[in-house]
């Protein structure tokens, strides 16, 4: 499996002035490498009044006896090899000098071979429209039928909501059904007018305040509607409401419920 | 009120192009913010994966500018403000449909990974560095930004042969816990390729949940690769150890 995603598409190729991460790099460390690697083959002018180049000490076969290069080669094995070998560094060296990546998710040439650290010497490293219906009953119904509630302002809810049902008629789903939202909107937004117009008409038939529902219009608890539920049913096209009476509590419950307050009390 | 201009990628697997649309700005908006916005009130069939908002479900991952990143987590103001923003799918996945990706392959990854199995006798007490060493690889959301991120995969398309930097934290967290009794160095080594990761470390980079992948995960399990079958040392004393215990067995 090649990388298939977005590939191809303008725009793609990682973000913009990623050279701009690996140029202190390559001028730093190169640089610094290009002149280290010369002052290492030189093999002369390492020793100024007492102080002694780092690349040459300790001192070893100076006069050629021995080892006919320079003796900084003998010393510099040592320290390169560490820096070669450190975790820390390699980043820096696979993305300025090797480019494999240059940057994070940046693309790179494809033809090129990759083993990682697999081979010798790195060995693993130690080496339409349906939406602007929905937002029509999120937004307005809800501004009309929140917490805080006013006849009027249901009754221009419900007549939103009429009209909105007329619109619901000639939904269109646009696009294909993979992973798409508007076609599940599009299923649910019958449910969802329904329950609209079942919850606006049963608050503006509530005329007290009680709980969530805040009829500002009438702010006060009324004892009678605490012992009645509003049940819907449909008839033809139409709701219909009618007050039923909250069922008796079971014994059992209203002893707990009982003990409850007294507890509390 | 500020308007951005958002370039996002509509397509399928067969093609597909950056669609522009234009987004209000809101204070402490973030790309999955502008997204949403988007699929309500200009493209309605815009498919994208969310969950939470909240950067702990790992579904939201693109790639918001060419970075990868959390669309939750990014927000409008941290973007520059005169050039549209792109988004784009992960690109190391198989785009399904505009910016959910078929991140399958990872859950075929995971089943190579033995599940955690106690030692044998294990009394089950830890102390607490063990614990938090544990914990840091725990913290993993599963957002497949490291995955995506890493150029084994997606630039060198190596999917057969390595299993990613998520898997690697997977198999940090069981090989350091230490009432467990299986060692996954052999997994590691042949079957999830660790040794094509040249720790160069962008997988940490776009960890949303700030996992040290690199560090405390990738690189201690290399050693412990090399432990197992590189160190010509550890090789002679296991040679030994063998022996002896062979010759204690004998006699």
């Amino acid at each position: 499996m090649a990388s298939v995603g977005n590939a191809g598409v303008e725009g793609t190729s990682g973000p913009s002035a990623w050279w701009l991460q690996i140029v202190p790099v390559v001028v730093g460390l190169g640089g610094f490498g290009a002149y280290a690697t010369f002052r290492a083959f030189e093999g002369a002018y390492f020793q100024w009044g007492p102080y002694l180049s780092p690349f040459y000490s300790p001192l070893i076969d100076v006069h050629h006896h021995y080892w006919p290069f320079s003796p900084a080669l003998l010393i510099l094995g040592g320290p390169l090899s560490f820096r070669l070998t450190c975790y820390y560094y390699r980043k820096a060296y696979y993305r300025a000098f090797f480019l494999d990546p240059p940057a994070c998710s940046v693309a790179e040439n494809p033809s090129r071979r990759y083993g990682g650290e697999t081979c010798w010497p790195l060995l693993n490293g130690e080496m339409g429209k349906v939406h602007t219906c929905f937002i029509a009953i999120y937004r307005k119904p809800c501004k009309m039928v929140g917490i805080f509630r006013t006849e009027e302002d249901l009754h221009s809810a419900l007549k939103k909501i009429e009209q909105l049902q007329e619109r619901s008629e000639q939904l269109a789903v646009s696009g294909s059904r993979m992973f798409n939202p508007g076609w599940h909107l599009a299923r649910d937004l019958k449910s969802m007018l329904t329950v609209s117009e079942a919850v606006t008409r049963s608050a503006l038939a509530r005329r007290e305040s009680r709980g969530a529902h805040s009829r500002i219009d009438c702010p006060n608890l009324d004892a009678a509607w605490g012992k009645q539920n509003t049940v819907i049913s449909r008839r033809g096209r139409s709701m219909e409401l009618r007050q039923m009476p909250v069922p008796q509590m079971p014994g059992d419950l209203q002893s707990l419920l009982a003990d409850e307050k007294g507890a509390g009390a | 009120m500020a308007e951005a201009i958002l370039k996002i990628f509509r397509g399928t697997r067969e093609g597909g192009e950056l669609a522009e649309y234009r987004v209000p700005v809101a204070p402490g908006m973030v790309v999955l913010d502008a997204l949403h916005h988007v699929q309500k009130h200009q493209a309605p069939d815009l498919a994208l994966r969310w969950n939470c908002k909240a950067g702990k479900c790992g579904s939201c991952s693109a790639e918001v500018n060419g970075r990868p990143r959390l669309t939750c987590k990014t927000r409008m103001d941290a973007l520059p403000q005169d050039k549209p923003i792109t988004v784009l799918p992960m690109k190391a996945f198989p785009v399904i449909k505009d910016l959910v990706t078929d991140v399958s392959w990872n859950y075929r990854v995971n089943k190579k990974i033995p599940p955690f199995q106690p030692r044998a006798g294990t009394e089950w007490k830890m102390y607490q560095p063990d614990i938090d060493r544990v914990q840091e690889f725990r913290k993993c959301i599963e957002c497949f930004l490291c995955q995506n991120v890493c150029h084994v995969l997606r630039e060198h398309g190596k999917q057969e042969q390595f299993g990613g930097p998520r898997f690697f934290v997977r198999v940090a967290a069981l090989e350091m816990d230490p009432l467990d009794g299986l060692s996954r160095t052999h997994l590691l080594k042949d079957q999830l390729g660790l040794g094509l990761c040249n720790i160069t470390k962008c997988c940490t980079e776009v960890c949303p949940e700030g996992i040290r992948i690199t560090d405390n995960a990738i690189i201690p399990l290399k050693e412990r690769v090399v432990d197992d079958f590189y160190d010509p040392w550890h090789w002679l004393l296991r040679k030994l150890g063998k022996k002896v215990s062979k010759s204690v067995a004998e006699h």
